[in-house]
Formats: C-alpha cells, sequence, structure tokens
C-alpha cells in the first residue's frame, strides 16, 4: 500500500520533470528558430549583408538557404534531445523502482 | 520519341503505379483508412508529408515568384518550411500521443464539447475546399499544357485516379501512393535543375552552384551578375527588397503557423507507431521539403539569367525556338512598340491589362498580335510566371525525356496534395459529423462506408471546382493560410500548453480570429479591391499577412474568455497530463 503510492508519486515526479524539461528545450529551440527565421533573414538582413559566404551575402542566404537548413537541424536537434531526456529519466525511473523493491 | 510521347509515356507509367498501389493497399478498417493503421515507417511519412505539403504551386510556380521578385520571394521559403518546426516541437507529439484520427477530434475531447468540434470541422472543411479546388484546377492545366488535352478533360482523369487510391485505400492507399509521388517529384524537379547549374557554373549541385562564379569568364558570381542584370534593366535588385519589413515579417508568421495548422499535413503525424516518431518524422519531412526548397531560389536565378540572356534584345526571328511554342500556348506575348523588331524586356508590366489578350492576326516577323493596349514602360514582353519551371528544359535544351518527366512531376505534385485534402474532409465527416456528433450508434463498417462515400462526394465537389474555378480561387491562397493561422494552430496549441482554457475561450478564440481574418481578405479582394495596397492597409500589412493578427487575437481572446467560465473539468486535466507524458 505504501510502496505503491510512493511509486505513484516518483511517477508523477517523473512526469513533472519531463514536463518541465521539455518546456526548457522548446524555449531555447524556438528562440533559436526565432533567430533564424526573423532575425536574420528580416530584420538584420541589410547588415548581414556585408558579409558573404562563398558567392552570398550571408543575410541573402539565410533568405533562400540558411533559414531552411537550420529549420532541419533544429527539428532533428529537438528530436536527439527528447531522446535523450527520456532515456535519463527512465533510468532513473528504473533506479527508483528497484530501490522502492529493496 | 518527341516531348509528347515522353509526356504521356511517363505519366502513363506513373499512374499505373499508383493504382497498383491502391489494389495492394486497401483499408479494411476505420484504423487504416483514417491513419493508415498507425504503422507507417517515420522515414516513409517523412516522404508522404514532403508530397502531401508540396503542391501544384510549389512544383510549378514558387520557383517562379522567386525568379522574379528576387529576395521578396523569399517569403515563401522561409514560411513554407519554418512552420514545420512549429509543428514538430508544438503540435506533433502531443497529437500523435492523444492517438485518435482527426484534428477536430483533439479540439472536441480538449475542449469537452461538440460545439468546439463542429466549429473545428467548419474550419477545416472551409481551409481544405479552398486550397483542393486550386490542386484539381491545376491536375487540368498541367494535363492541358503537357498532354494537350482540354483542362476539363484532365480535371476529369484527376479525379478518377484519385478516386481509385483515395476511396479504396483511404490514407493507406494514399500513404503509400504519396511516396511515390515524392520520389517521381524530386527526381523531376532535380534533374532540370542540375543541368542548369552545370550550364551556368559547372557546378553539379545548384545549392552551391547558386552562390558561385560564373563559367563565362568574366569573374562574377551568380548574383553578383543577376544583381547588375536587373539594375540596368529597371528592377531592384535581385538581392534586394521593396516590401516593407513588417509586412513580410507578417508573411512569414502567417505562412508559417498556417502550415502548422493545416488539417492534412497534421494528420499525417498520426500515422506513425510512436511519439518519438512523430518528431523524427516531421525532421525528415522537412528535410526532403527542403531539398526541393533549397533548389528552388537556384532554379530561379538560373531562369532568370536564362531569360533575360535568351531574349532581351535579341531579334525576335532569331529568339529561340521555345519562345514561339511558348507563344503559342499564350505565356508569352511580344509587343514590337518601338518597332525595331527586337524583344526588349524591362521592369514594369509590358501590357494594358497585364494579360494577354490575342487576335487571329501575325504580325510582320510571324509573332502573335495582340488586342492590348501597350503600356507606360519601355517592356515589351509578357512571360507567366510558371513558364520558369516548365521551359527550363527547353530553355537549357535538355533531352525530350525530360519534359516527360517534369510533367510527371507537377502531376504527381498536384494529385498528391489533393488526396491528402480529400481524405482529412471525408474523415471530418464521418468521424466527427457522424460517429461522434450525430449518428454515435453506427458500427466500425458503417463508419468506413460512410468515410468512403463522403470521399467519393468531396472528390466529386473538388472536380466540380476545378472545371468550374470560382473567380476567387487564384486571389485567395492567402485564405487557407490565414485561416488555418487564425482558427485551428491556436486552439490547439493552446489546447497542449495551457490548462486554464475551456470551451467556451476556445469557440470564442476560433470565431474571433476566423472572422477576423475573413473579414479583411474579404473586404480588400472583394468589396474593395482598389483599395488593396499599402496606403490602405491595417498598418501596412497585406492579406497575406492578416492571419499572424488573426492568431494573436484568437489567443488573446481565448485567454481572456477563459478566465470568465469555469476551468475545464478535471477527465481533461488528467488526458492533458497523458498528452504531457512521455
Amino acid at each position: 500500500m505504501h510502496e505503491s503510492t510512493s511509486s505513484k508519486k516518483n511517477k508523477q515526479a517523473i512526469a513533472d520533470r519531463y514536463w518541465y524539461e521539455n518546456k526548457k528545450i522548446l524555449l531555447s529551440l524556438l528562440s533559436l528558430w526565432f533567430i533564424v527565421a526573423i532575425v536574420c533573414p528580416v530584420l538584420s538582413v541589410d547588415y548581414l549583408d556585408q558579409f558573404s559566404l562563398g558567392g552570398f551575402g550571408l543575410g541573402f542566404w539565410f533568405n533562400q538557404q540558411g533559414a531552411i537548413l537550420f529549420f532541419v537541424a533544429i527539428i532533428f536537434i529537438y528530436h536527439g534531445l527528447m531522446q535523450r531526456l527520456e532515456a535519463r529519466l527512465s533510468v532513473e525511473k528504473t533506479a527508483d523502482d528497484s530501490q522502492a523493491e529493496s | 520519341m518527341d516531348a509528347q510521347s515522353f509526356s504521356y509515356l511517363f505519366v502513363g507509367l506513373s499512374f499505373a503505379l499508383y493504382i497498383g498501389i491502391a489494389f495492394w493497399t486497401r483499408a479494411n478498417s476505420t484504423k487504416q483508412f483514417y491513419v493508415a493503421g498507425g504503422g507507417v515507417h517515420p522515414v516513409l511519412n517523412g516522404m508522404a508529408t514532403g508530397a502531401d505539403w508540396m503542391s501544384a504551386a510549389s512544383f510549378l510556380s514558387v520557383a517562379g515568384i522567386v525568379a522574379f521578385s528576387g529576395r521578396d520571394g523569399s517569403v515563401y521559403l522561409i514560411g513554407w518550411t519554418g512552420g514545420y518546426v512549429l509543428l514538430a516541437l508544438l503540435l506533433a507529439p502531443y497529437l500523435r500521443k492523444f492517438g485518435r484520427y482527426t484534428v477536430p477530434d483533439f479540439i472536441g475531447e480538449r475542449y469537452y464539447s461538440k460545439t468546439a468540434r463542429t466549429v473545428a470541422v467548419l474550419c477545416l472543411i472551409f481551409i481544405s475546399f479552398t486550397y483542393i479546388a486550386g490542386q484539381m484546377r491545376g491536375v487540368g492545366i498541367v494535363f492541358s499544357r503537357f498532354l494537350e488535352v482540354d483542362i476539363n478533360t484532365g480535371v476529369i482523369i484527376g479525379m478518377v485516379i484519385v478516386f481509385f487510391y483515395a476511396v479504396m485505400g483511404g490514407m493507406k492507399g494514399i500513404t503509400y501512393t504519396q511516396v511515390a509521388q515524392y520520389c517521381v517529384l524530386v527526381f523531376a524537379f532535380m534533374v532540370p535543375a542540375v543541368f542548369l547549374s552545370i550550364m551556368w557554373t559547372d557546378n553539379p549541385i545548384p545549392q552551391l552552384g547558386f552562390g558561385s562564379q560564373l563559367n563565362d569568364g568574366s569573374g562574377l558570381t551568380v548574383l553578383q551578375k543577376l544583381d547588375q542584370v536587373t539594375v540596368d534593366l529597371g528592377f531592384h535588385a535581385y538581392t534586394g527588397s521593396i516590401r516593407s519589413t513588417l509586412d513580410t515579417l507578417m508573411i512569414i508568421v502567417t505562412l508559417m503557423i498556417g502550415t502548422a495548422g493545416l488539417p492534412h499535413v497534421i494528420v499525417r503525424f498520426f500515422t506513425v507507431p510512436k511519439v518519438s516518431d512523430a518528431r523524427l518524422s516531421a525532421g525528415y519531412a522537412l528535410l526532403f521539403i527542403a531539398v526541393i526548397y533549397t533548389t528552388i531560389p537556384a532554379v530561379a536565378g538560373f531562369s532568370r539569367l536564362n531569360l533575360i540572356d535568351s531574349v532581351n534584345e535579341v531579334a525576335y526571328q532569331d529568339a529561340p525556338e521555345w519562345v514561339g511554342k511558348w507563344e503559342s500556348t499564350g505565356l508569352i506575348a511580344w509587343q514590337d512598340k518601338n518597332a525595331d523588331g527586337r524583344i526588349q524586356y524591362r521592369a514594369g508590366h509590358a501590357l494594358v491589362p497585364t494579360k494577354p489578350q490575342f487576335t487571329d492576326a501575325r504580325g510582320q516577323y510571324g509573332q502573335r498580335l495582340l488586342e492590348n493596349a501597350p503600356s507606360d514602360s519601355e517592356n515589351e514582353i509578357y512571360v507567366d510566371r510558371d513558364i520558369m519551371v516548365i521551359a527550363n528544359p527547353e530553355i537549357a535544351s535538355l533531352p525530350n525525356w525530360v519534359i516527360g518527366l517534369i510533367a510527371a512531376g507537377a502531376v504527381a505534385a498536384a494529385l498528391s496534395t489533393a488526396a491528402g485534402l480529400l481524405l482529412v474532409i471525408s474523415s471530418s465527416i464521418s468521424h466527427d459529423l457522424l460517429k461522434s456528433t450525430f449518428m454515435p450508434s453506427i458500427t466500425d463498417e458503417q463508419e468506413l462506408l460512410a468515410a468512403r462515400l463522403a470521399a467519393a462526394t468531396a472528390i466529386v465537389i473538388a472536380g466540380w471546382f476545378g472545371i468550374n474555378p470560382p473567380a476567387f480561387v487564384a486571389q485567395v491562397v492567402a485564405f487557407a493560410f490565414g485561416m488555418a493561422a487564425a482558427s485551428l494552430f491556436p486552439a490547439i496549441v493552446l489546447g497542449i500548453f495551457s490548462e486554464r482554457i475551456n470551451k467556451e475561450g476556445a469557440i470564442a478564440g476560433m470565431i474571433v480570429g476566423l472572422f477576423f481574418s475573413v473579414g479583411y481578405i474579404v473586404y480588400f479582394v472583394f468589396i474593395n479591391p482598389h483599395q488593396n495596397n499599402a496606403d490602405f492597409w491595417f498598418w501596412g500589412i497585406s492579406t497575406a499577412g492578416i492571419g499572424g493578427i488573426g492568431a494573436a487575437l484568437n489567443m488573446v481572446t481565448a485567454y481572456t474568455v477563459s478566465r470568465f467560465f469555469d476551468a475545464p473539468p478535471t477527465a481533461v486535466i488528467s488526458l492533458l497530463k497523458h498528452i504531457r507524458r512521455p
């Protein structure tokens, strides 16, 4: 009886932790998204065009290639970070479970 | 073999493939019909999403838009791809965890209300039909250009093919045909792009070629040359912009959240086995889309150079063969304003009105004569922007089979999008309206039959729109995105991330967002079209960018109204806890 409530509590704690970490990841990746989607190609395009990348002005490059490449990277990074988070929490969970059993 | 025979061959082969897949993937249950049984591999789902998403417009028109507007065309490139980040981070994993069949399903359950579900169904049907009318028309146009059949016959052939695999196979049939369609369209788009890139820069990778030096010994890069020639001819510099920053920003925001709110795209992420697959699959989808979307600006740049190079200041009689060919189909028109027998390509519209109206007569050089009055500008040539992709193989003197390939690719792009849209329409009717709202007692078999009938009816209506296109279709692509951005996206995101939003708030938000955006577009496009310019727009935001404001209004309304009513019941809170768990 006592054990099952404590493991239930644990489960809830892990779920809360997961949601909190997820929001942290979301916030940082969405900031990056905002920078590559809005700041670089629109707001600071003229400034960035002073620099060049191959034959592109950097601002123009963000407009026609860079933003898209960063978007792809952001999604794969998100996938990777969430996989790691899930692996870490399930490790903690099994550690907790075995403690509760012993 | 000539280009037309190749077109018939490739389009015919691709159709045989799609029908074959339709027989192989018959759906036997509603789960298979709505979400392909929920067992689609994330990479395959990514490909299917790519084809689902890339419409006839993506395939044929975006490169043309970018070619003629340079940096200002980037809003479409950024807006239509950036939406996938929102989709992958804010929607797809949670909706997959929720584990049902449709978008209104989520809204109905989360907001514990049949009214909310019905409002969502209405938004979805409105968005999807606006979009699909253009697709069916696109199928007809592709047929008429490449296979020289009547546009209406083309629409009907398209309807029959979609009917086969959408009605028989449902989402299962659509998914696997879309995978095949992605392969067809990516190949068809890349082959001419590679040739063009080699032609101008010797670099076989278009994305890199676009940033390299020209191979003509001038020492200029592609973009320097583009800036130089566009400015010389009186256009704004290719890498410069003439749109206001705020408007650019709002269009990008609207296209991004509109993309993330499009029901036929969202529902693709219901088909993968696990939550983590939904994230991964969104990544693959965008990767597959990025292959084409990073090639588009390169194709645009090279074809603008090609166009200027091969027509400007060239005597009409010496112009390349494709000029005459596309003139005969009405996509190119020339009016010799200064009577020197040469084509002058300059900034500004060549003709009044801007679309050419041909007479039957021919001029002294053999050009088609026009009823249009000449405009004030020195520009003598009208070029339809769609020509940039269609005419590429001829401009670059590529073999005839490449033209056949482009025909098959364009048809694949239009059909795959149309099928995806048809499916969300049919499932919202059979599942959300019948099973969940009005006739909850029907069995799974009856629901499946209803879904098939709804899909068949939707195809007929879509075909009717394709044959009798409402005059507004071309002008209001903004509609579908504005509506998706202002109605569905905020309701779903708030539903996932806020525990406090209740049904009253969500319904009020969707209605306010929808009416604001639709009202703004209707006012400027239909009621007062002569005021449709930056002087009259609210804060200088065009109709294409207003959906972002609509979405913001939706969220503010939803929050405010929710404060005045009870918090959602505990069942909804535990549903939220469930979808937020790994």
